[in-house]
């Protein structure tokens, strides 16, 4: 017999280490792309009375995702939603393959929407199961319906295919060029906002038209895109896991310029008794804390629309930047003093109507036209 | 020195008559044996015999001076002192036997040599040679746009010529050496001396001479005995058809082994990132010589990587693909019946195939396979529903990165790595690529070439290299040559035995 020799050993110890490394990860949890139910969006919903929760998947159909050669689907809808009910969001997880045939993939979904009623009742447990989760992802947007869920989760939007696609794209523009849409809106900032005592202002989400939708072609066939589609307007203030009120537009831009975010809004402004439509940007940003709070904002403003009026000179210029800075601080001034009453927070300021606001603007875009016609 | 016994009338004759039937017994009557008998012109006494393989040597020179001196009578040459092995006319010892003679004499006809028997005088032989060979080519599998492009010959002399043109030096040695029982085939190492290290020189000397066999077809017959490890898909020998490339590494200090009949030049040591460059980037300037080797890296990448991490992606880690591609992929995968597994392995099998028969069909039938494979194979497969698009897409995309590699060997060893990684990847995900890729730097690290670390200049780390690796620098500021990679074998005297 040969003996063992370290020579001899070594294959055979190299084999068996490869061996076990494949019971570490085995081609039996390996899943094919074919196999997933993939997530667009996810609509919660709960019963304040009965605790009952209702969970609506939107599945996308991938038979209608368009290739080189055309979509295979014809007018089968892009997505299906897929409702399941039940006391707990384990139950609904353990009964939902009574419906779907396949595995469900939540990786991919791109908003969560939450019924008003669920979310004036409270989100805790929401934000808890979707941050326990493995694959869930805790950067997406949460909304809040401002219809009934089943209606909105039922709505195909047009031009975007997947409702949740549409949504996150607009949310995305709203941010960056109405500013009423915040940066803060993801269900792990929702967490973070409740833990410091502060608020987190979500988008919410509509109908319009015919909502819901009876079939795809319905959409696809139709010009009008108000016919049937989704609709982010106003936000909803959340604390304690718990919508408190609603803010309208002008609140919005309000509460987002003194939260510092930047992005670009449009606002019409008296200057000299003339109106003038001026899109303006947070420039730069600062605060002071203590005893007296102070919030300093440099606005940029752009021509881009400004087809009522135009200064002729410096000092018109002038003028008007003050007065479009004075507008805007006595807005923000305004809107501190209704805080309180409508349940909004700023980070660590406790007394929102002492804060001392000042705000200067500075003319930085002109337009392609220096007197209008 | 030795008295020649002179024959005479009936002796001389059955001498030349029992040499040429032994001759031509020992070479199996060849059809290509031809034997003349020339009676001189001054005296009319017994034929002079010429033999010769006429498939070997030049006729013209044989008729215009072996046969015509035979005629003449005069039949000499001064020989230059110790110019034996290398003269045109030589003399077998006249102390032969007949069995003896007609053995060597066989064997310098088969080297191309005419062999001459004077009736009364010595039996001697002429270095006629004209061996079939092509004349001096473009390099096939090593094309530049830049630069010369003249290729090693099959034709040794031919090919130390082209070394010669390059290095004028009187440095430039070549050792010549018989290998092969059978072939006999000369091989050459070419090195510069004071430039490569004595211990590279030596390594190479005493394992070409430690090979024992039959055959030398090719250089590659030679590369397989002295190469230092014989388990692994990797060159550690570089071979190259350039002439230009053989003389650059020769002064880098390297060793070249040519091979009397091939075209292709051994080269050693060599690295890892060596295999990467390509003669053009010293042609070229630095900086796009710079970017041109990235993207070479970049396509070892693609090629080694690419099909294995779309099979890691698809099946065991789609929450990595982004959303509007993962929803593109999903809308492809609907019908098809194998999974992305099977369907990389299946295609990557193909392509080979297709690979293989596209280099061994003639070039007429090129046109056919093209239209078979990318029509029938790509887009009747893809619209069958047999296959997904993307699956295509993967390994046509690693199939042209594998040719972007200038180093052909090291292009087949990315195939067969390619493989392992698709397996590993199919069965443990992006997992089993981490293992693969740790198993695989573990081996490039253990291996050399002619005792020079294989991931040199990287690891062990000599930074004064770096201006020629993964950046090349401006030829002023290249640096020494040769490298101190190769410089350090000299430096440590390390045993470089593997």
């Amino acid at each position: 017999m040969i003996p063992r020799t370290p020579r001899t050993r070594r294959p055979r110890a190299c084999l068996a280490l490869a061996l076990a490394a494949v019971l570490l990860a085995g081609c039996w949890d390996k899943t094919e792309l074919n196999e997933l139910a993939i997530v667009t969006m996810i609509g919660l919903d709960e019963d304040p009375e009965t605790g009952q929760i209702t969970a609506y998947y939107q599945i996308v159909n991938p038979l209608t995702s368009v290739t080189t050669s055309g979509s295979a689907g014809g007018d089968q809808a892009p997505v299906y939603t897929y409702t399941v009910s039940g006391k707990s969001f384990g139950e609904i997880r353990k009964i939902i393959y009574k419906m779907l045939p396949r595995k469900l993939f939540i990786a991919y979904y791109r908003a969560v929407v939450v019924s008003e009623r669920m979310a004036r009742h409270g989100m805790q447990d929401i934000v808890n199961i979707i941050q326990i989760q493995p694959t869930g992802r805790a950067s997406v947007p949460v909304l809040i319906a401002g219809d009934p869920m089943d209606k909105i989760m039922n709505t195909l939007t047009p031009l975007e295919m997947y409702p949740g696609e549409s949504v996150s794209l607009r949310l995305n523009l709203l941010r960056q060029q109405s500013l009423l849409v915040g940066k803060r809106i993801a269900v792990r900032d929702v967490a973070e906002r409740m833990e410091r005592s502060e608020c987190v202002v979500l988008p919410i989400l509509e109908t319009v038209g015919q909502a819901p939708s009876p079939n795809f072609s319905t959409i696809t066939g139709t010009v009008n895109a108000y016919d049937s589609n989704l609709r982010i307007t106003g936000g909803a203030v959340i604390r304690d896991y718990k919508m408190v009120a609603r803010l309208n537009d002008d609140q919005l831009i309000a509460y987002f310029l003194l939260l510092g975010n930047k992005g670009w809004f449009t606002k019409q402004f008296m200057v000299e008794g003339r109106p003038i439509t001026m899109n303006a940007k947070l420039g730069k940003f600062s605060r002071k804390l203590g005893e007296k709070p102070r919030i300093m904002l440099h606005l940029d403003l752009a021509f881009h629309y400004a087809i009522e009026y135009m200064p002729k000179s410096q000092a018109e210029l002038e003028r008007m930047e003050r007065e479009v800075a004075n507008k805007v601080r006595d807005e923000l001034r305004e809107f501190c003093l209704k805080a309180k009453q409508l349940g909004v927070t700023l980070p660590k300021i406790q007394n929102p109507e002492d804060v001392r606001i000042d705000v200067n603007a500075h003319l930085e875009h002109v337009s392609s036209l220096t007197r209008p016609f | 020195m030795p008295v020649r016994k002179r024959l005479t009338g009936d002796n001389a004759r059955k001498r030349e008559q029992d040499l040429l039937a032994r001759i031509r017994e020992i070479l199996g009557s060849p059809p290509d044996l031809v034997c003349h008998a020339v009676i001189p012109g001054d005296q009319a006494t017994d034929p002079a015999l010429c033999i010769y393989l006429e498939t070997l040597v030049n006729r013209s020179t044989i008729n215009d001076y072996v046969l015509g001196s035979l005629q003449r009578g005069k039949f000499s040459e001064m020989q230059a002192p110790g110019a034996e092995s290398s003269a045109f006319l030589q003399e077998f010892p006249p102390n032969l036997d007949m069995e003896e003679l007609a053995r060597q004499a066989a064997d310098v006809l088969v080297r191309g040599m005419c062999v001459v028997v004077e009736p009364s005088g010595p039996v001697s032989f002429v270095r006629v040679t004209d061996p079939k060979q092509r004349q001096v080519d473009t390099p096939v599998s090593e094309i530049s746009i830049r630069g010369p492009n003249e290729g090693l010959a099959e034709s040794i002399i031919t090919s130390l010529g082209l070394l010669r043109k390059r290095i004028n030096t009187p440095q430039l040695r070549f050792e010549s050496m018989q290998i092969g029982y059978v072939t006999r085939t000369t091989v050459v190492m070419a090195y510069v001396e004071n430039v490569a290290p004595d211990e590279l020189v030596r390594e190479m000397r005493r394992r070409l001479k430690a090979i024992h066999t039959d055959s030398v077809l090719e250089s590659a017959y030679i590369e397989e005995f002295i190469q230092d490890r014989a388990l692994t898909t990797f060159p550690t020998m570089l071979n190259t058809q350039r002439a230009d490339v053989v003389a650059g590494h020769l002064l880098d200090g390297k060793v070249a082994v040519l091979v009397d009949g091939s075209s292709y030049a051994l080269i050693a040591p060599v690295t890892f990132f060596e295999l990467f460059n390509s003669p053009e980037d010293y042609y070229q300037r630095a900086d796009i010589a710079t970017f041109i080797r990235w993207i070479r890296l970049l396509s070892f990448f693609i090629a080694v990587f690419v099909p294995s991490l779309y099979v890691a992606a698809t099946t065991f880690h789609q929450e990595m693909i982004p959303g509007a591609l993962l929803l593109s992929l999903s809308a492809q995968r609907e019908g098809v019946p194998l999974p992305a597994f099977a369907e990389v392995l299946l295609m990557e099998l193909v392509f080979e195939i297709i690979r293989e028969a596209g280099i061994r069909m003639p070039r007429v039938a090129g046109q056919a396979l093209s239209i078979i494979g990318a029509i029938v194979l790509g887009q009747a497969a893809v619209d069958a529903g047999l296959i997904t698009a993307a699956i295509v897409i993967v390994v046509s995309v690693t199939g042209i990165a594998n040719f972007v590699v200038p180093t052909y060997s090291f292009g087949i060893a990315q195939r067969l790595i390619r493989f392992t990684f698709v397996i590993l990847a199919g069965f443990m995900g992006l997992f089993g690529i981490l293992c693969g890729t740790l198993f695989l730097i573990a081996h490039l690290a253990s291996l050399k070439s002619f005792g020079v670390p294989y991931l040199s200049p990287l690891a062990p780390a000599y930074p004064a290299d770096w201006r020629d690796v993964l950046f090349r620098a401006p030829r002023p500021n290249m640096g020494a040559r040769p490298p101190m990679f190769i410089r350090n074998l000299k430096k440590k005297n390390r045993n470089i035995n593997g």
